[in-house]
Formats: C-alpha cells, sequence, structure tokens
C-alpha cells in the first residue's frame, strides 16, 4: 500500500510539489502567528518596562504591601494583624508563581511628636529620626566608618545601630553617640537605647534592592531587623506606630507575557483581600498600569493578526483544495476501476487520508522551521514589500505554536481528502454518467453569488454609517471589528464568482459578434471558453481572488503606513525639533527672593555655528516660541487650551514639514498673510467657531510662564483660519476632574515672533530643523557642546518607532507575505491549470492537427483562451481590488488612525505596486505560453491520435 | 481505373533502445479512385504506420508516397496541412469529435479550416443526412451514442469534399451491426460524392467489402485481394 501510494505520489511530481507547497505555507503561517505576536508583544512589553524605568525611575516589577501597625489598632481589633500581614506578604509570592528576585522589607517608626531622640552627648539637642530595619541590609552595604550592628543587644541594654553617609555628613551625629528614644517603649516595656556603631554606603546604588534611593533614608538609624521585630513587633504585639513595607521586585526583563495576567490577577486579589478582610495593609504595583494597557494594546495585535491572516489561510485551503481536486480528477478513472473491482470507498477514503497524511507530515517537518522564518521576515519588515537588517525577534518555537501547526496540518490533510470523498461514491458506470452531466453549479442555480455580494454590500453599508461608533470604539482601544475584514473578503469573493457568470457571457458576446468571421482558431477557442468554463471557474476564481487580494492588501499596507507616517511628520512638526534647557531662577522664587521667573537665554550663535558648519545637513533652521498653555481671552473670560506659536514666517515656511494634499491652499499662502501684519494672528477653525472670530477680529492673548504665573495679555488680529498647521492636534486627552480622560479641543494661535518679543521676555523657545540625512551628527554636537534639551522630537527616531510598532510591523509583515504568497500561489495555479488542461486534451490538439490546423493556429487558439480564461480574470481582479479598496479602505483605515484625528485620512493607492503585480503577472503569463508552446511541440499528432489504438 | 494513390518501398523506422525498429519493410500500395481500400492485419503489424504515412500525418524514412500526381514523402509541414485541410478527411477509432461543439459545428469546423467556399448550412446538413443524423445537429459529442459519433464524425471527414478518407480502425469500438452501417455509408459516399476511403480493421468479417484489401504482417505485404470494382485490377 505505501509503496503504492508513494509510486503514486511520484507520478504527479508537479502537481504533489504544488500541494506540498500549499501545505507548508499554511502550516508556517499558521504556526508563525503565535511564535511572532509573543516574540514581537514579549518586545513590547519589555521596552514599555524599560522605558517606564526611564521615564519614573521606578523600578517597574515592584510590588508593594504596606501596612501601618500601631498600638491603638492592635487593642480595637484583634492580635492578629502583623502575622496576617506576613502571611498575606509570603501568600504573594506563592500566587505569583514565580521567585521574586529581591525581598525586602521595611519596618520603620512613624514619625511622632514624642519620636525624638535624647542624645547621650553634651551639645548635641534631641533630635527626629526613626528607628528602621531592613532585611538583609547587611548584604548591600559597605561600612564606610565604624562598624556594622551587631544581631544582639548589648549588655549595657543598647541596640547598635547604623546611618547612611549623608546622614552622617549633614547632622551631627558622630560614631558611638548614645540615644534614647521618646514615648516609646519595647514590649516588654523597656526604653529604646540605641548606639551608632557605623556609617554605610550602598555597595552598588543600581541594585534591585535599593528601591528607595539609599540616600534617601535620611532619617533612619538602622537595627538589625530580628531585633526590631523582637522588641516592638513579636507575637502579634506592636508597640509605637510602626509603618511597615514589603516589597517583592520581579526582574522586569524576565517577565514574561503569561505571567502579566497571573501578575495582574495577584495585585487585584490582593486588593480585594485588603477590602474584604480587616488586614489593614494597602497595595500598590508599578506595574499595574503598564500591563493592563499592554493587555489590551497586545490583544489588539493578536486579533490584527488574526484578521490579516484568514484571508489567506482561507487562499491556501482553497489553493490545496483546487490542486488536490485536479489530482483527483486525473485519478478518477482510476478510483473507479478500484470501486468496480470490489474496493470499497472506505478502503479508498482511507487510502487517499495516507497519502494526504504523508504530504501533512512532511509539510509539518518543513512548515514548522518555515514559519520560523518568517517570523524572522516579519520582524524585519520596515513597510509593505520593504525589508531592513533589524535586531531581529527573539523567536521561540512554543507549544501553542506546534498546536497551531498540528491543527493547520490536519485541516490540510482533511482539505486533501476531501475531493475524494465526491469520487469515491461512483463506480465506473456511474462515473462516466456523471460525466455527462453538465448542469450549472448548485450554487449558481441559487443565486447563492448574488447573495453574498448582496451580504457583502449591506456589510458595507451598515459599516459606514456605524462610521461614528467605529471611530469611537476604536479610540476606547478595541481592535477592529473582524466583520469590517470579513466584509470586505466576501465583497472580493463574490464579486469573483459572479464574474463567473460574466466571461461565458461576454465571451459569447463576442463570439456571437463575429461568428462568421473567426478564424477556426478563434473560433474553437471561444466555443472551448463558453461552453467549458466549469472546469475553468475555480482557476478563474484564484485569478480573481488573488489579484484583487493582492491589490487590496497592497492598498491597506500603503494607506495605513503613509497615514501615520504622515501623521508622525506632521506632529513633529519638523525634523527635528528642540528645546534647550535654560538657566532659570525658579528656586528663587521658591525660596522667596525672587517673584518673577528669569531665564539666561541659551547662546543661540551656537546653534547658527552648528548650522553653518554642517551647511550639507542642516537645510534650514529657525526658533520657534510655542506656549501650550495660553489663554485667549474672550468675553472677560479666559479660554484655556490655546497652544501658541510665534514664528518668523519665512524660515518656519521652510523648515516645517505639513503634508501634501491636507489643504485647499498652499500652506504658505497662510504664511504670506501672517508675514504681511505683523500684530497678525493666525488661529485654528475650533477656535473661530467656539468664539465667532472672523479674519479682520481683534483676539487678545494671555500668555502663562512655567510657574503659572501670567505673563500679561497682547491683542492681534485675525488674519486667516487655519485647520491645520505643522505640530498643532486639534484635541487632546486631558483629565476631568473626575480622573477620567476626555478628549478636549486644543486652540492654535499662531503669531509673529519678533511682534510677540516686543512685549514679553524671553522664554525658552523651540529651534525648529530641517535635516538632510541622518540626524547623527546633532547628537555628537550636542554632546561635544554639553547643551542639554528640555524637549526633544527627532522625526527619524519616532519613524523608526512606527517601523518597530508590533501592530505596523504585523500589519505591514502580514500583508507583505499575503501579497507574496499570492502571487506565488497565482503562478502555480496557473501553470497547474494551463498544464493539466492541455494534457487533458492532448487527443483533440491531434485531432485540431489532423484536420489541416497548423501548430501556429493551435498556438494562437491557445493565447485566445488565454485571454479569457486568465487575462480577463485579471483584469477584472485588479478593478475588484481597486474598487473593494475603494470602498473598505476609508473604514478600515480608522483601525489604524490615532486615538486625535489629527490629519484627514488619505486613501492611498500605490501605482508601483500595481506595476509589481502587472510584471509579476506578465512574466507568469509569458512563462506559461512559454511551457505551453513547449508542451504543445513536443505532441506528436500520430501518437496522440494512436491514443485509440490497442 | 485511375488511382489516387501509390506508395513505393516506403519503410519507416523508429528509434528504440538498441537500434532502429524497422516498422514498414519497402510497401508498395496502389489505391485506385473511387474505392474502398481495407489495410489489415493485426495490432503492431504496420498498418496504422501506413496509414499515417499515406495520410501526410508522417513522413516515410525511404521510398515515395504519390498522392494525385505529386510525390508527398518530402512534403513540408505547411504543405502537409495544407493537404490535411483540403484534399484530405480522417476518421478516427475513439471519440474524435471536439467535445464542445455539437454536431452541426464539428461538421461546420472542418468547412471553417478548409476554407469552404460554399454555403456552409447547406453542406452541413447535406453531410449530417447522408449519414442519417440531420436530426441530431444540435446534439453535443457527449449526448451521442458511439455509432452516432462516428457517424458524425464521416460527415465532418467528407464535409469539405476532400479526394481520400483515411479511417483507422473505424469500426473498433462500434458493435457488428453498426460496424456494417458505417461501411455501407462508406460505400453510399464513394458513389455519390466520389470518395475514396482507406481504412484499417482487423475485423476479418468487413474483408469484402473492401474493393482492395492489402493484409500486412511485420511491415510487409503478405497478401492482396480484391474484390467487386477492384477485380479489374487483378
Amino acid at each position: 500500500m505505501f509503496r503504492f501510494i508513494l509510486q503514486k505520489l511520484l507520478n504527479k511530481k508537479w502537481l504533489i510539489l504544488s500541494i506540498l507547497i500549499g501545505n507548508v505555507l499554511l502550516v508556517g503561517i499558521a504556526c508563525c502567528n503565535p511564535m511572532y505576536s509573543r516574540a514581537a508583544l514579549q518586545k513590547m512589553l519589555t521596552k514599555r518596562m524599560s522605558g517606564y524605568l526611564e521615564e519614573t525611575n521606578q523600578y517597574p516589577g515592584l510590588l508593594t504591601l504596606d501596612s501601618r501597625l500601631s498600638k491603638t489598632r492592635l487593642t480595637s481589633h484583634s492580635s492578629r494583624y502583623f502575622n496576617d500581614y506576613l502571611t498575606v506578604a509570603d501568600d504573594a509570592e506563592k500566587m505569583f508563581e514565580q521567585k521574586a528576585t529581591q525581598k525586602v522589607t521595611l519596618f520603620e517608626h512613624t514619625f511622632q511628636q514624642d519620636a525624638k531622640f535624647a542624645v547621650s552627648r553634651s551639645g548635641l539637642s534631641s533630635i527626629k529620626m526613626k528607628l528602621a530595619s531592613l532585611s538583609n541590609l547587611d548584604e548591600h552595604i559597605e561600612i564606610i566608618y565604624g562598624d556594622m550592628y551587631k544581631n544582639e543587644i548589648g549588655a549595657d541594654g543598647f541596640i547598635d545601630c547604623i546611618i547612611n553617609e549623608k546622614v552622617y555628613l549633614t547632622s551631627n551625629i558622630v560614631i558611638g553617640d548614645e540615644l534614647e528614644m521618646y514615648g516609646v517603649v519595647t514590649l516588654a516595656g523597656e526604653p529604646v537605647k540605641i548606639r551608632v556603631s557605623g556609617v554605610f554606603r550602598a555597595k552598588d546604588t543600581q541594585d534591585l534592592y535599593w528601591v528607595n534611593d539609599p540616600l534617601s533614608y535620611q532619617d533612619e538609624f538602622f537595627i538589625p531587623q530580628s531585633i526590631f521585630v523582637n522588641k516592638f513587633l513579636e507575637g502579634g504585639e506592636v508597640s509605637g506606630n510602626i509603618h511597615a513595607k514589603y516589597f517583592l521586585l520581579y526582574d522586569y526583563s524576565d517577565i514574561e507575557i503569561p505571567q502579566v495576567q497571573r501578575m495582574l490577577d495577584t495585585f487585584e486579589k490582593l486588593e480585594t483581600d485588603y477590602k474584604t478582610t480587616d488586614c489593614l495593609y494597602s497595595v500598590y504595583c508599578n506595574y499595574q498600569e503598564i500591563f493592563t494597557q499592554f493587555l489590551k494594546d497586545s490583544s489588539k495585535v493578536e486579533a490584527t493578526m488574526w484578521i490579516l491572516q484568514v484571508p489567506i489561510l482561507v487562499l491556501l485551503a482553497v489553493f490545496i483544495f483546487m490542486v488536490s481536486n485536479q489530482v483527483i480528477d486525473i485519478e478518477q478513472g482510476e478510483i473507479a476501476m478500484l470501486k468496480s473491482r470490489g474496493v470499497s470507498r472506505l478502503q479508498l477514503i482511507l487510502t487517499y487520508l495516507l497519502q494526504s497524511a504523508i504530504l501533512g507530515g512532511i509539510a509539518l517537518i518543513i512548515g514548522i522551521p518555515f514559519g520560523y522564518i518568517l517570523c524572522h521576515v516579519f520582524g524585519s519588515t520596515n513597510a509593505f514589500l520593504e525589508f531592513v537588517g533589524r535586531k531581529s525577534l527573539n523567536v521561540r518555537i512554543t507549544g501553542e505554536s506546534l498546536l497551531y501547526a498540528l491543527v493547520s496540518c490536519a485541516s490540510g490533510i482533511l482539505i486533501m481528502t476531501l475531493p475524494v470523498l465526491k469520487f469515491a461514491r461512483f463506480s465506473i458506470v456511474e462515473q462516466k454518467a456523471h460525466k455527462r452531466k453538465k448542469n450549472k453549479p448548485l450554487w449558481q442555480r441559487m443565486f447563492l453569488d448574488f447573495a453574498l455580494l448582496a451580504l457583502a454590500l449591506y456589510g458595507f453599508y451598515d459599516f459606514n454609517n456605524q462610521k461614528d461608533e467605529l471611530m469611537k470604539a476604536i479610540a476606547n482601544g478595541e481592535a477592529v471589528n473582524p466583520m469590517l475584514f470579513f466584509s470586505a473578503s466576501l465583497f472580493i469573493l463574490s464579486c469573483a464568482i459572479v464574474f463567473l457568470r460574466v466571461i461565458p457571457l461576454l465571451s459569447s458576446l463576442i463570439f456571437r459578434i463575429g461568428r462568421k468571421s473567426w478564424k477556426p482558431a478563434e473560433y474553437a477557442s471561444f466555443l472551448q471558453i463558453t461552453r467549458d468554463i466549469h472546469k475553468q471557474s475555480f482557476i478563474t476564481v484564484f485569478l480573481v481572488l488573488t489579484i484583487a487580494l493582492g491589490i487590496f492588501n497592497a492598498n491597506i499596507a500603503r494607506t495605513v503606513n503613509q497615514n501615520e507616517e504622515e501623521r508622525i511628520s506632521y506632529t513633529d512638526g519638523a525634523d527635528l525639533v528642540v528645546k534647550e534647557n535654560w538657566a532659570n531662577n525658579v528656586s528663587s522664587i521658591r525660596q522667596g527672593y525672587a517673584t518673577k521667573l528669569r531665564y539666561n537665554e541659551g547662546d543661540y550663535t551656537r546653534f547658527e555655528r552648528m548650522a553653518e558648519e554642517n551647511a550639507d545637513r542642516v537645510v534650514s533652521m529657525t526658533r520657534v516660541i510655542h506656549d501650550t498653555d495660553a489663554q485667549v481671552i474672550f468675553g472677560g473670560n479666559g479660554i484655556s487650551n490655546v497652544e501658541m506659536f510665534a514664528i518668523n514666517t519665512y524660515e518656519f515656511g521652510n523648515t516645517a514639514q505639513m503634508p501634501d494634499g491636507v489643504t485647499e491652499h498652499h500652506w504658505y499662502e497662510n504664511l504670506n498673510k501672517l508675514a504681511q501684519n505683523p500684530e497678525g494672528v493666525i488661529i485654528s477653525k475650533n477656535l473661530a467657531d467656539a468664539c465667532g472670530y472672523a479674519v479682520g477680529d481683534s483676539l487678545t492673548l494671555e500668555r502663562f510662564d512655567e510657574t503659572r504665573q501670567s505673563m500679561g495679555r497682547k491683542s492681534f488680529t485675525v488674519v486667516d483660519i487655519v485647520e491645520y498647521w505643522p505640530g498643532y492636534e486639534n484635541s487632546r486627552e486631558m483629565k476631568t476632574e473626575t480622573g477620567e480622560l476626555e478628549m478636549k479641543p486644543v486652540y492654535l494661535t499662531v503669531c509673529n515672533y519678533d511682534n510677540v518679543l516686543l512685549d514679553y521676555p524671553v522664554v525658552p523657545y523651540e529651534v525648529w530643523l530641517k535635516i538632510e540625512g541622518s540626524t547623527d551628527f546633532f547628537y555628537k554636537w550636542a554632546e561635544e557642546n554639553k547643551i542639554t534639551f528640555k524637549e526633544f522630537s527627532d522625526l527619524s527616531n519616532d519613524m523608526i518607532g512606527l517601523k518597530n510598532d508590533p501592530y505596523f510591523q504585523i500589519t505591514n509583515g502580514m500583508l507583505t507575505i499575503t501579497f507574496i504568497v499570492v502571487l506565488v500561489l497565482c503562478a502555480i495555479g496557473f501553470l497547474i491549470f494551463w498544464i493539466t488542461s492541455i494534457r487533458s486534451r492532448e487527443l483533440i490538439f491531434g485531432i485540431y492537427r489532423a484536420m489541416g490546423m497548423s501548430m501556429g493556429e493551435l498556438i494562437r487558439m491557445l493565447v485566445n483562451e488565454h485571454v479569457f480564461g486568465s487575462i480577463l480574470p485579471i483584469l477584472f481582479g485588479a478593478g475588484i481590488g481597486l474598487l473593494a479598496s475603494k470602498m473598505f479602505l476609508p473604514l478600515i483605515q480608522i483601525a489604524y488612525s490615532p486615538k486625535v484625528e489629527t490629519l484627514p485620512a488619505k486613501i492611498v493607492m500605490s501605482g508601483s505596486d500595481l506595476v509589481k503585480i502587472a510584471v509579476v503577472v506578465t512574466l507568469m503569463l509569458t512563462g506559461c505560453i512559454a511551457v505551453i508552446s513547449a508542451l504543445l511541440s513536443k505532441i506528436k499528432i500520430n501518437q496522440a491520435l494512436k491514443l485509440g489504438e490497442d | 481505373m485511375k488511382e489516387i494513390l501509390r506508395t513505393e518501398a516506403v519503410t519507416r523506422s523508429f528509434p528504440v533502445a538498441g537500434g532502429d525498429f524497422l516498422a514498414l519493410k519497402g510497401i508498395s500500395v496502389v489505391v485506385p479512385e473511387d474505392t474502398l481500400t481495407i489495410l489489415k492485419g493485426r495490432s503492431g503489424s504496420g498498418k496504422t504506420t501506413l496509414l499515417n504515412i499515406i495520410g501526410a500525418l508522417d513522413a516515410p524514412t525511404s521510398g515515395t508516397v504519390i498522392f494525385d500526381g505529386k510525390d508527398i514523402s518530402k512534403a513540408s509541414d505547411k504543405e502537409r496541412e495544407v493537404l490535411r485541410r483540403h484534399e484530405i478527411g480522417y476518421i478516427f477509432q475513439s471519440v474524435a469529435l471536439i467535445p464542445v461543439m455539437n454536431a452541426y459545428e464539428n461538421v461546420e469546423y472542418a468547412l471553417r479550416l478548409a476554407n469552404y467556399k460554399g454555403d456552409y448550412r447547406e453542406r452541413v446538413m447535406e453531410c449530417l443526412k447522408l449519414v442519417g443524423l440531420s436530426k441530431r445537429a444540435t446534439h453535443m459529442p457527449q449526448e451521442l451514442s458511439g455509432g452516432e459519433q462516428q457517424r458524425v464524425a464521416i460527415a465532418r471527414a467528407i464535409a469539405h469534399k476532400p479526394k481520400i478518407i483515411f479511417a483507422d480502425e473505424p469500426t473498433g469500438e462500434l458493435d457488428s451491426a453498426t460496424s456494417l452501417q458505417v461501411i455501407a455509408i462508406f460505400k453510399e459516399l464513394i458513389e455519390k460524392e466520389g470518395i475514396t476511403f482507406v481504412m484499417t480493421t482487423h475485423d476479418t468479417k468487413l474483408m469484402g467489402y473492401g474493393d482492395v484489401v492489402y493484409e500486412i504482417q511485420d511491415g510487409e505485404i503478405i497478401n492482396t485481394e480484391y474484390h467487386g470494382k477492384g477485380e479489374q485490377l487483378r
């Protein structure tokens, strides 16, 4: 049996190879989903946590249990709190199912009025300090003066303690000082007496152990934890007011995605436990916000990946089915013969199942490594059909991906076996009878194609009507509704099958028009197309589908990418926007020496020199005063959320970026109006609408400095009203009084730089630069000149950020892969169809030749068939792809739009993609015709005709 | 009696493993006009090879084939095509109709290929009537029985008024009653249309209908019989 199957497989090696390719792609693409999303999301998670660390200087993997223990509380409740607390802390670690990298307990007596220390040494008044203990402190410090504390109380009743170097330097305490705590006694009722034995310094300030900066312990005398517990906390009793903190630290770079949910759950459980039991602790963690946002984003990424993957998986399934069907079509006679010789249907199906399983097994073995490679390809997609050599993702073959591979492999096996079910029913007699029936397929008789098209159009109509809700859902962080993609795919599919009705109509129309004048070759090919369409229907649908999907996907990718790139370049405003740190007198104001904020203006000539030295890179540069919190005085009230730009119109026009096609007129016209009126102001449309301003009106602006002190008002004349401005977003998410996030409008005013400086002191301005090429030189210059920036935005960096965003990476990667796969399948499917179609018609060609048809005519006949059987579907597919893009892209674009709709979304249809498709298709067609001609010339008429003999 | 086709010492060899296989070993036959000539022999005897050569589907390795006074043994592909298009018709053993064309169109197609100058419809119907199938003109091949299909093939072969028709085992897949019908049609066409028929067969029951019967064995003519009209050639 095995040998029989092998022989069968080898006989049709090309078809089998195609099926194998289909299966490998199926397995590879299916199993790369979990592999890739895991790797990309892991990268995103780690990156976000390290970003959090950089921004806040707090450790993201930290969970803190915080409890305030006091005598009064203990007496009014039961006495189990401290033990409970320790148990909860212990449990917490267990609940994470993961060992904390670092566990730190900190106990300290909190400040109380009477918690003072009397100092034995004369010349020192009493000092306010806390008694504290940190677990395992000895392992993380070095003693720089004196000695480490001893873990037992001295014979004279003194407890050793140590202080950090800062305390040592700023207080008058010296080693050997003896102190007694006021008002607090130990559990045994003894007075608390300590002796300073040494001064410590953290061994390594980067040590995770130092949840709080070691130098921040400015009021603490540290004593051994065992003594602290023994003297103040033992047995559920508490002496004094004790602040207990239990830090659990998890190395964030080790935190993996499956732990995210568990860590969040644990945190929430600890939180609710705290509320439901009367255990007095509170719990907080640094990671909650990161993780919650991460889970939201990761589900969005995963959903997106699925949505983008389903069409290609379906296409592959269809492809495998089509080729398997072709194989079984060829083996039809064989099957029927086996049937009539008494082979049962079950046996037949089992044989084919085994055959499919062999192929599936091979596909599995190749598919998994292939999926692995695909993940790396995704990781290096930069844009649609663009790859870069970027640091690859840490992709691993996980259990989940193996499961996906197995499931896809199993479905592949089923799909391969499916066509045999149809034929296994017939014996040789029935098969011949069956062959004769040539009714329209069921779906055509039932008008299912039109029903599907109607459904898809309804979906489109429905989504179009719900556009606003769609936007809201996306703004709330939801993934795009899969039904939207489904409707688009359905639209393409239903158009493709409706097209099946069109081809014969069209060709028979052309046929009828020239019935009398058609040459024999064309005559025969028209009849072939109109009468034998059903044999071709599958390849026709397949061609339409692949081309349409290819174009549609390419357009999605282009649109999504370009809109996002333009948005980033628009909100950044220019290639580089920097705001230097200027020295100011804030500290003097705080100490009450000054009232007005003053700056030492940074020397702009340094910038000018830099620009001169790098004239080849700095195309243009300008200063921009950019307030984000100005007010417009309207009807006696201040309207806040006003951004004010003060610009040098000419320089600004040369430096700033404004995407094409956003405004009706070129934005230089706006700049010109401002330039013509020194006291003019350009305002945003939403401001004009809110206050009813029109061009020519007067407008009063109030500016504030960084300390929120008014810098005074000034009047301007409205010279123009705009909707878009480089660097300006018309709304922003802001916290309301209740703490919820809400979108609020942001207003824009643009004035002349010199005019603003007439009435206001200089405040730190932004420097906008237009850069040619890399921005590296700027970083080097800033470093060499020790220039630090308060604000810094580098467009090229932001673009890299975009390319690294898993959401965009997946979209680009998936669409690119789909596109390539589509082309591969298209070429293979096309060749298979034509080769088998020619093989099966060898006898007919022999007849044509015997009747005196020349080789040239035969090829002309086939080319004509090509035109209707392939070129028409390809053209139609291209049309459908473009139409689907026109219809669905504005909706799909919403899924990728930012929360704030800064720019109107554009639909991008790249001509170069069409050209790429056209080139590949042309290559495919010429290749096919070459192969076909070679095949044809090999056919010997007499041999073809001799089929009948013997 | 006028002869339409003659071969002189025709040989045909095919390359096989270990040398050439000589399928025809110097065959000389004469086909008289307006007769039914039968090439008789078992399978592998070389009768189909001979038919292909005299039917301008294949060229001999050596020897000459004179068709209608012209030597066609050295003709180019192009010349053969023209010959096949206008002067020659074929009938094959197995289903030889173009499956996407109905009976009428199959016959008409021969006219198209031959660029027939007269009225297509009239000629097609005339031919179909000759084979007794004028009522089934619009049927597709798969809707016809084996005998009916073969009759359509005959109608198609004669449609463009060829001088000669070659038939390779035309009755090979037919029962004896239908076979006789086909032969009867051949005879009728010889009379009515003035067409010469050359057919191969191994069916001994049909030999008596052939005006000339050449028996071929291992690439050689081993026996020649004459019946009816052929008697004159004896």
